[in-house]
């Protein structure tokens, strides 16, 4: 890494006199208008002009940094002219199209009066006169729309499906909510009712989910407009509010949640409701189910008028209730006859993927280094294996079977099945499964199979998945406990039912999860 | 971050080693190197971004304030005049007519951090725990404070009432001297743990009990960790008892019993007391708390029931009575609490005994279980029409097989007996296991369970099942 001269970038056409102009962001009570007095002055002093070119380049360079290899941004030119890669935040620079590694970035400054630099590795702003890193709120949104969704421009999905132009009103916000008191933090424990706590971690994951929380927060499901009794999801509403608006810290007692849970009588979950312990994963299906009945479908039991009558609940993908939008993707499993070439396509939707760790465990390309997720997922959804199937042409036996994920969900819950029977005798299976923080799903989607590089970037980005809640069972199979740790923002709590302490993330990282939750990264 | 160029660069330091000439290993180094300084950068960067933006916005905060202080009053009457340049000027920022420039680096020119919703600072430390620092009692802080980080206390510095141990759970595990402590004062939940604990201190928080909660159901209160078990009296329906719950409607619907619950009206019709022996006093006073979900019913109607009870009770109460006393002998030693008097008119009721049975199996005692369903054949083959309610009770348990004359005559002496077994019990006396003289060793256990649901059995039996199964 010597000293460097600029060496200008590639891959940066200057689209000549982009009609498009720009805006400086209002202003908001509580903000300063730029980052620093001195991108002020670039930005407010020289002109609609020069703030136009320099909000252009700004974004130029973010589509440079995220948009292509990181190669790209990283490789800066020597004096002599020669291509130099490093590891190392290069510069990029915001007024020509320079890119400079840090000691260059100061000999740059000097000979060209070249001021600000866009940092190669997260696309933050750098004032040379600051000698800092500056937050602008104008181009700072522009980042974190770039860095999240890969787009300046395109909406997510839910934004479109949950949100009423009227209801965004600043106005109409204003004069119909509160503002919610700087203590209430959604942070509190959820009292053991007795052998519940595999209801409680369920509970916790539903109120750390970015898309349940706003959907029960914007009044998805109003309580007080619902006719049906013990509903479920006014028991959630209610257990929200209770989360967000509240400052209490002392736990929760969700009866009602549980008595909705014992007065709704759903067949496949009957056996569910008693004072026993039992499988958090099981109580997850059923919360989801009822969910998605009560808010996408019809109730089986009522016959009401629904305004909101969805497509019912036969036909799982054209549900759009908020249980769908979050949990639901779609698999493709893809059989190929071996003899005559035949394939056949089936699609199914999930709620979850389960990760048999029995079978898993067993495998020799596992046996040798630790378990881990994504080797686990590479072992169901990137190789083909071996099955029976009867081809319709050759009615051949054997073919191969490759099972891809066709569509992910916004929230990913991976379940680690823990439970082996053997003889008729069940036990648990104690391996220990790594999982990161940060999960990369584009591997095990059928758009990995020929990897198209102009976009396989920004699909990759939409693809990556943040670590949101891991389920934990301690203990055997008859008996034990569930314990989850949850993330708010970059902090991580333990939740122990009604007791809440700080957890490291080395401290989860080592935990033998059983349920993990992912929440996909360009919504947050 | 800002002094990056200035100080040295520093990499990671590898030790000295001969075999330095080593090209591929100077290149792991290398690149082991950089990619560690890209953790640090990117980590350094968050904070610093976030603590750059809260700064920057605490400046504009300020200044606003201060704005605001100084506005010119707006004049109505002139309203069509140009407003004036409002400007005010500080060392971080500067304002001008709802706009604010910063001025220069606010981590410079700004110390606090104030909370853009509230406008109250924000405390930096927390208050107790790891990293804690006194805060200025003069401030008033904005209300999201850091988290506290100390054992036994969660992250808002709360400590909790231990629970007993339980399955899973030992003594040992639970040993923690301030919550140890702060128990012994609280009467109720957690008599299980039988260590004697030292003096409360003076000055420690005061551990939080479990609340109560209302049932949606029926509408009583409840210690929470009941509610669960309650449940299952309450609504039922859930699991393998569904069906035999619903049978035992059918078959109570004469009665007017519900399942679970009798109604008041069943207990109004039968005729007053005579002179019920009333040793102790009414109640305990912690009995609301000690009260589980199998005396869901007010405590009103229960006196009501006290007097109107009895003559119905005798018939019943034999059999309650002479396992209630067997009981004494048996694995009360969980429970300490006064039985209120009460409760044993309740234990006289079909109803409310199909109940008890019901709860019967909770506690997951091994030892109780076989001897149960063995009870309940026999109850099958003797079922006397009462009886077969209890077959059908959503515990199943309620096996009474004492013949009726047996337990007619001996129906008020035996009573007389629980209560002073339970007097003895109050004492604080655990009782030995018992072994039953008299009678198959079958029909004993099944008495013995019976006898459990006698009041201050039941609660200890409630108790001791709520430990039990309690997953934690």
């Amino acid at each position: 890494m010597s000293s460097i001269m600029p060496s200008s970038r590639p891959a940066t056409p200057a689209t000549p006199a982009s009609p498009k102009s720009f805006k400086i962001r209002d202003p908001q009570p509580g903000v300063p208008l730029f980052g620093c007095d001195h991108l002020q002055m670039l930005l407010a002093n020289g002109g609609p002009e020069r703030m136009n070119k320099s909000i252009h380049n700004y974004k130029t360079c973010l589509r440079v940094i995220f948009d292509n290899t990181p190669i790209v941004p990283q490789t800066s030119k020597t004096t002599k002219g020669h291509p130099f890669t490093t590891l190392t935040p290069n510069y990029l620079c915001l007024q020509c199209s320079a890119t400079t590694t840090e000691q260059g970035r100061r000999e740059h400054g000097a000979e060209f009066s070249h001021r600000f630099y866009v940092e190669s590795r997260n696309g933050c702003l750098y004032c040379q006169m600051c000698d800092d890193f500056v937050f602008d709120p104008t181009l700072e949104d522009l980042r974190l729309r770039k860095s999240g969704r890969g787009s300046y421009t395109r909406k997510r999905k839910l934004d479109e499906l949950f949100t009423d132009p009227v209801k965004e009103d600043p106005r109409f916000i204003a004069t119909n909510t509160v503002v919610a008191p700087c203590r209430a933090s959604g942070i509190r424990g959820i009292y053991n009712m007795g052998a519940t706590c595999y209801m409680n971690v369920i509970l916790q994951s539903f109120v750390h989910n970015p898309l349940l929380r706003n959907f029960y927060l914007g009044d998805g499901h109003q309580s007080a407009d619902c006719s049906y009794k013990n509903c479920m999801s006014c028991a959630m509403d209610d257990m929200f509010q209770e989360f967000y608006a509240l400052e209490l810290t002392t736990g929760y007692s969700a009866t009602n949640i549980l008595a909705s849970f014992w007065l709704s009588k759903r067949k496949a979950y009957e056996e569910l409701a008693t004072n026993k312990e039992q499988d958090a994963h099981e109580f997850f299906q059923f919360l989801t189910e009822e969910l998605h009945e009560i808010n996408g479908g019809s109730r089986p039991t009522e016959i009401e008028d629904n305004l909101v009558k969805k497509v019912k609940s036969e036909n799982d993908a054209g549900c759009k209730c908020i249980v769908h939008q979050t949990f639901y993707g779609k698999l493709q499993s893809t059989i190929t006859c071996q003899s005559c070439g035949d394939i056949s396509i089936s699609v199914e939707s999930f709620l979850d993927l389960s990760l048999g760790l029995d079978v898993l465990s067993k495998r020799k390309s596992l046996k040798a280094s630790g378990l881990s997720l994504q080797r686990c997922l590479d072992e169901e959804y990137s190789r083909p294996e071996r099955c029976e199937h009867s081809c319709h042409q050759c009615s051949k036996q054997e073919a191969k079977k490759q099972l891809r994920i066709k569509s992910l969900p916004n929230v990913l819950c991976i379940q680690l099945k823990r439970f082996k029977q053997y003889n008729g005798l069940a036990s648990k299976i104690d391996t220990k499964v790594s999982f990161p923080l940060q999960l990369e799903m584009f591997p095990y989607t059928n758009r990995a199979k020929n990897p198209d590089t102009k976009q396989s970037y920004e699909l990759a980005r939409s693809c990556t998945y943040d670590l949101q809640t891991v389920v934990v069972h301690v203990g055997n199979l008859e008996t034990g406990h569930y314990v989850s740790y949850s993330r708010v923002g970059d902090q991580w709590f333990k939740f122990n039912d009604h007791n809440v302490t700080l957890a490291t993330k080395s401290q989860v990282l080592s935990e033998q999860a059983f349920l993990l939750f992912y929440v996909v990264r360009s919504l947050a | 971050m800002s002094n990056n160029d200035n100080s040295p660069q520093t990499g990671i330091i590898i030790p000295p080693d001969e075999n330095r000439t080593d090209n591929m290993g100077a290149l792991a180094h290398s690149i082991l190197d950089d990619i560690v300084y890209n953790i640090i950068h990117d980590l350094v960067l968050k904070i610093h971004r976030e603590e750059k933006m809260s700064k920057g916005s605490t400046a504009a905060i300020l200044i606003e304030r201060k704005a605001a202080q100084t506005a010119p009053p707006y004049d109505e009457s002139n309203a069509a005049a140009p407003i004036p340049t409002h400007r005010v000027e500080v060392d971080s920022a500067i304002y001008e007519n709802g706009k604010v420039y910063l001025k220069e680096n606010p981590l410079k020119t700004t110390g606090e951090i104030i909370c853009p919703k509230c406008h109250l600072p924000r405390l930096l430390y927390p208050s107790d725990g790891a990293g804690a620092r006194k805060p200025d009692p003069l401030v008033e802080y904005c209300k999201k404070r850091p988290y506290i980080e100390k054992p036994y206390h969660d992250i808002y510095g709360q400590t909790f009432q231990m629970e007993g141990p339980g399955r899973g759970k030992k003594k040992k595990d639970m040993i923690n001297p301030l919550l140890q402590s702060a128990k012994e004062g609280t009467p109720s939940g957690s008599q299980d743990s039988p260590n004697p604990s030292p003096p409360p201190s003076e000055g420690l928080p005061k551990p939080i009990s479990f609340p109560h909660s209302k049932c949606q159901n029926c509408n009583t209160f409840l210690p929470i960790k009941r509610m669960n078990n309650h449940m299952v009296k309450c609504i039922g329906g859930g699991g393998r008892d569904s069906s035999r719950a619903a049978l035992l409607k059918i078959q109570s619907n004469g009665n007017g019993s519900q399942n679970g619950n009798t109604p008041p009206g069943s207990r109004a019709g039968t005729p007053a007391p005579p002179g019920v022996p009333n040793p102790k006093g009414k109640s305990s006073p912690n009995k609301r708390e000690a009260g589980d979900d199998f005396e869901s019913d007010s405590s009103p109607q229960k006196k009501k029931k006290v007097l109107k009870k009895n003559p119905a009770t005798k018939l019943k109460a034999p059999k309650m009575a002479k396992s209630a006393s067997q009981m004494s002998s048996s694995n009360l030693s969980f429970e300490q609490k006064a039985p209120g008097t009460d409760d044993e008119d309740d234990d006289g009721d079909d109803d409310n005994d199909g109940d008890f049975g019901a709860s019967v199996p909770e506690p997951k005692k091994k030892a109780v279980k076989p001897v149960l369903k063995k009870a309940k054949d026999l109850n099958n083959i003797g079922g006397a029409q009462p009886k077969k309610k209890w077959l059908h009770g959503k515990g199943g348990v309620k096996p009474n097989l004492a013949p009726p004359s047996e337990s007619l005559d001996s129906a008020g002496g035996i009573k007389l007996k629980i209560k002073n077994s339970n007097a003895a019990q109050n004492g604080g006396k655990p009782l030995p296991p018992k072994n039953i003289a008299n009678g198959s060793p079958k029909l004993h256990g099944a008495a013995t369970i019976n006898g459990k649901s006698a009041p201050g059995v039941v609660r200890a039996d409630s108790e001791s099942s709520q430990t039990l199964s309690s997953p934690n």
